[in-house]
């Protein structure tokens, strides 16, 4: 459905991407990557809204930009907030029905499924300059979703969204790439990714550095030893106890004397055994937390192994 | 083409953008009634159809332009700045369509506007039936002064960031200028056209400097139907360019263009 050849795109002397070839197609796929990786930039290159400078990209195997054809399979839910905010949250879903070729009635009806849908209908009617981050996002995945596209691209959806909110949007989510809709999101959260989706595309510094199942890239970096920090009262009799652990490489105990920051291979392993330990030798542990456990650890894994 | 018309005009005549326009639609009336006293000539000297023409000249023919740019920046400036651009270019509508659509409700609005003020201007002079001939003509010049204006300051708007600043200082720099020169330059305003086009008699009544903020002190030599045919030319032309321009060039939201 989308097929991205070569594509480069500079601003000026600035690279946004830089030699991306990826093909995406039904279900929902992540498009991963921290601030400024390039995301947003593939998105527009996606919806027509920039060109490539070099390379090409095709929806439907046509060129996007300023393609109404491709745009009538392609819904679009910017990271941006901003809306007319003088209409309602309904006129604004009707306008963009409307724009979008249909007649008054069918803009209605339409509109009117979409927002109950995405769980605004107790609300739609007020002027969007009263409404809070979360009920801006319902609107705009409404607008994108009013005229039943194909694909739908995501911008960092789940921006300001409460934990109900989240899990309602990906309830939405997971409805629409289950009907056969292609669905990219992106975003600079592994965490929000996982929840989603474990297809995904890796970007980093405006080039493609992985892509396929999220749990294979887990898996390449498993090869390296985790850091682990554990919170504890006694943190040398925890340190101890731990370090006879086959798969704990090294324990370091914080100046503080309350953290110990370990380095263990095969993590899943680890947190099995973790648990049992504490419950049998009865050890005071408060918290525990994995630095790694997000996004700049991944691509620090990746780029540098 | 029809929607992106229909709605942007709904919100160009909206109330809260409209006060100011109905508040200098009430100085119109209130300049008209109250001529005699600006005048330079004795009250008894002055008609229906002086009044009617000095105010016309000096508000509605010289406010119009103004209008003219702030309005051409909700074409699509004012999309970019608020960054709502990009919801209007990933619709399944050809851009040119878009374009035009909202071009067209603007020149709308603008005359809407323009027709609130010779509305009020022929009550303070007096009454329609005394001034009803140049009132049509007036009528004709503005529908084509606003597309003329209309059609410039889409292009400057589509070409430049920031284009308000350009826009206004042609409406009051250039604009206020050429017309009052006596030279062959007035064939590159269009006001100038404007006021060949309502073919306007000269009046009692106008004091030197309101007569150059008119822009009427210079010798009009142009032919009204001449200079009507060439700002229906003019305005073709431009909205042309300019559809043919946003088709080929990339709108993206403020900040991430810069």
């Amino acid at each position: 459905m989308i097929e991205i050849t070569n594509a480069s795109r500079w601003y000026g002397q600035i690279i946004g991407v830089n030699d991306v070839t990826c093909q995406i197609g039904p279900g929902i796929t992540a498009l991963l990557g921290m601030n400024g990786a390039g995301k947003s930039t593939l998105l527009r290159l996606i919806t027509g809204q920039l060109q490539p400078t070099t390379g090409s990209v095709r929806v439907f195997g046509q060129q996007p930009f300023g393609n109404p054809e491709v745009f009538k399979h392609l819904g679009y839910c910017p990271e941006i907030d901003n809306f007319y905010e003088y209409m309602s949250g309904r006129e604004f879903v009707r306008y963009m029905a409307r724009l979008s070729g249909m007649s008054a009635s069918e803009a209605k009806s339409k509109t009117n499924e979409m927002i109950q849908m995405v769980g605004m209908n107790d609300r739609a009617d007020r002027k969007i300059k009263g409404y809070s981050k979360g009920m801006r996002q319902r609107i705009k995945l409404a607008q994108a979703m009013v005229h039943d596209p194909d694909i739908i691209l995501l911008d960092e959806p789940l921006n300001g969204l409460d934990p109900v909110g989240r899990h309602e949007f990906l309830g939405v989510l997971g409805h629409l790439a289950s009907i056969g809709k292609t669905i990219l999101v992106s975003s600079h959260i592994l965490y929000e990714v996982e929840q989603m989706t474990h297809s995904i595309l890796l970007l980093h510094r405006g080039r493609l550095l992985a892509t396929g199942d999220l749990g294979v890239i887990r898996d390449l970096i498993d090869k390296y030893p985790h850091k682990v920090r554990i919170e504890t009262t006694e943190p040398r009799k925890v340190a101890a106890k731990l370090t006879e652990m086959a798969n704990v490489v090294s324990a370091k105990i914080d100046e503080r004397n309350l953290e110990i920051e370990l380095e263990v291979r095969d993590p899943n392993v680890f947190y099995a055994s973790l648990s049992t330990l504490v419950l049998q030798d009865q050890m005071s542990i408060l918290s525990f937390s994995s630095p790694d456990n997000n996004l700049e650890s991944v691509f620090q894994y990746l780029v540098e192994g | 083409m029809i929607v992106p018309f229909q709605f942007l005009l709904r919100d160009a005549l909206r109330l809260r953008k409209m006060f100011v326009w109905i508040l200098l639609s009430i100085v119109s009336l209130s300049l008209a009634f109250f001529w005699q006293r600006l005048s330079s000539g004795s009250e008894s000297n002055i008609t229906a159809t002086d009044r009617y023409v000095n105010v016309a000249n000096l508000l509605v023919f010289r406010l119009l332009p103004l209008a003219s740019a702030i309005y051409s920046t909700m074409i699509l400036s004012q999309e970019v700045e608020q960054k709502t651009i990009v919801y209007l270019l990933t619709r399944p509508i050809e851009r040119w369509k878009l374009l035009i659509g909202r071009w067209g409700a603007t020149v709308a609005a603008v005359i809407i506007i323009s027709l609130m003020g010779m509305i009020a201007t022929v009550i303070g002079s007096g009454g329609f039936s005394a001034v009803q001939i140049a009132f049509w003509r007036d009528i004709l010049a503005i529908c084509l002064g606003a597309a003329a204006y209309g059609s410039l300051f889409l292009f400057v708007t589509l070409i430049f960031n920031r284009a308000l600043i350009i826009c206004v200082l042609f409406a009051f720099g250039w604009e206020s200028s050429v017309p009052n020169l006596a030279t062959g330059l007035q064939k590159l305003s269009i006001l100038a056209h404007m006021q060949a086009i309502a073919k306007h008699p000269d009046s009692e009544g106008g004091k030197k400097f309101l007569e150059g903020i008119s822009g009427v002190l210079g010798v009009n030599n142009l032919n009204g139907t001449s200079s009507g045919f060439a700002l229906l030319v003019f305005s073709v032309v431009m909205v042309g360019l300019s559809a043919y321009w946003f088709t080929t060039h990339e709108y993206i939201p403020r900040e991430d263009s810069e």
